[in-house]
C-alpha cells in the first residue's frame, strides 16, 4: 500500500461513514476517483460491514423462551429490584440525616442535596420521585 | 404493533406485550451476547438477565431519549462488558477462546457435507466473522456489533459504551481495518 493511501485511510472511513465535513468528502473523493487499491479497501470494508449485519441475530436455543417465562413468574413487578429499592432507601435517609447535622438543616442545602440525589438516582440507582418528596415533606415538618 | 404502545401495555402489567417485545427482539440480544462473549452457555444466562432487568427496569425508557432497541441493546452490551470484566483477564479469555475456536471448526466439518452451497457459505461466513471479531478488545468489538450490527449511529453508541465519539470512531476504523486484514490473510475478501 502506498505511503499517501495509508494517510488516506482514516479519512476514507470518516467519509465512508459520513463523518466529515464537505472539504475532506471531496477530498475523499477525489483521491478514490484515481486509486482503485482505495477503491478495492472501501469495498472490502463495505463488505465487512454487510457481513457483521448479517451474523448478528442468532437462533435463539430451543428452550429459551420456557426459561424466560419461568424467570418471569417470579418477578414481582416494579422499576427497580428489591436490593436497590432498600439500598437507595438508605441512602437518602442517609444522606438526609448527614445534610441536616453537616449545615444544621438548612433548606437551601437540603434542597440541593436532594435534587443532585434525584439527579444522581435516575441514572443510577432508579430512585423514584415519591420517595425524596417522602423524605422531604419528612424533613420540612421536623425542622 | 407499536413498541411504546407495548411498552406502556408492560408497564400496566400486560405479560403478554413483553412476550412480544422478546419476540422481536431475543435473537439479536442473543446474538449480540454470543458475538460478544463467545460463549453460547453464557450468553443464553445474559440474554435471559438482559430480557429480565429490562422487564424490572421497563419504567426507566424514555421513548424520547431512546428507541427500546437501542435501550435493550445498550443494557446487554453493558450486561457483557461488565460481565467479561468480571470473569476472566483478557489472557484467561483468549485461552478459551481458542479452546471454543477448536470446536468451531469440528461442528462447522459436520455440518458443512449435506448443506446447499449458499447455506454452507452463510454457516461459514458466520463462523469466521464470530472467530475474528473475537480477536479485537471487547469494548472495540461491542462497536462494531452495535454500529455496523445493529445500525446504531456512532452517537448512540458513544452512549451506550460511554465513551466519547472521537473514541468510537478510532474503534470502528481501526476494527473494520484489522477484520479486513485478517480476512485477506484467510483470503476471503
Amino acid at each position: 500500500m502506498k505511503d499517501e493511501c495509508r494517510r488516506f485511510l482514516p479519512l476514507l472511513h470518516d467519509w465512508l461513514e459520513d463523518e466529515c465535513d464537505m472539504e475532506t468528502a471531496k477530498l475523499a473523493r477525489m483521491h478514490l476517483s484515481q486509486c482503485p487499491d482505495c477503491q478495492q479497501i472501501i469495498s472490502e470494508w463495505q463488505t465487512i460491514a454487510d457481513w457483521i449485519e448479517a451474523t448478528l441475530p442468532e437462533p435463539v436455543p430451543p428452550d429459551f423462551d420456557r426459561k424466560l417465562k419461568d424467570s418471569l413468574k417470579h418477578q414481582t413487578y416494579l422499576p427497580v429490584s428489591w436490593l436497590e429499592t432498600i439500598a437507595s432507601w438508605m441512602l437518602t435517609v442517609g444522606a438526609t440525616v448527614c445534610a441536616v447535622a453537616l449545615w444544621g438543616g438548612s433548606l437551601t442545602a437540603l434542597t440541593h442535596l436532594l435534587l443532585s440525589w434525584l439527579v444522581v438516582a435516575n441514572e443510577v440507582s432508579s430512585l423514584p420521585v415519591q420517595w425524596l418528596q417522602f423524605v422531604w415533606d419528612g424533613v420540612v415538618r421536623w425542622l | 404493533m407499536d413498541e411504546i404502545e407495548l411498552v406502556r401495555r408492560c408497564l400496566d402489567g400486560d405479560l403478554e406485550a413483553f412476550d412480544i417485545l422478546v419476540q422481536c427482539y431475543r435473537e439479536r440480544v442473543y446474538g449480540l451476547a454470543l458475538h460478544l462473549l463467545g460463549n453460547p452457555d453464557a450468553s443464553e444466562d445474559l440474554a435471559q438477565e438482559a430480557f429480565l432487568r429490562a422487564f424490572t427496569r421497563l419504567a426507566l425508557f424514555d421513548p424520547k431519549r431512546d428507541s427500546f432497541a437501542a435501550w435493550l441493546l445498550t443494557l446487554t452490551t453493558r450486561l457483557c462488558l461488565n460481565a467479561l470484566k468480571r470473569r476472566m483477564t483478557e489472557e484467561r479469555w483468549l485461552t478459551s477462546l481458542e479452546t471454543a475456536n477448536n470446536e468451531e471448526e469440528l461442528t462447522l466439518m459436520d455440518e458443512t457435507m449435506p448443506s446447499p452451497e449458499e447455506l454452507w457459505w452463510a454457516k461459514e461466513r458466520r463462523l469466521i466473522v464470530r472467530r475474528l471479531l473475537m480477536t479485537l478488545p471487547p469494548m472495540q468489538r461491542a462497536a462494531m456489533l452495535l454500529h455496523y450490527g445493529e445500525g446504531m449511529t456512532v452517537q448512540e453508541v458513544a452512549k451506550a459504551l460511554e465513551t466519547s465519539v472521537g473514541t468510537v470512531k478510532s474503534w470502528l476504523f481501526r476494527g473494520r481495518e484489522a477484520l479486513r486484514r485478517k480476512l485477506k490473510e484467510v483470503g476471503v475478501v
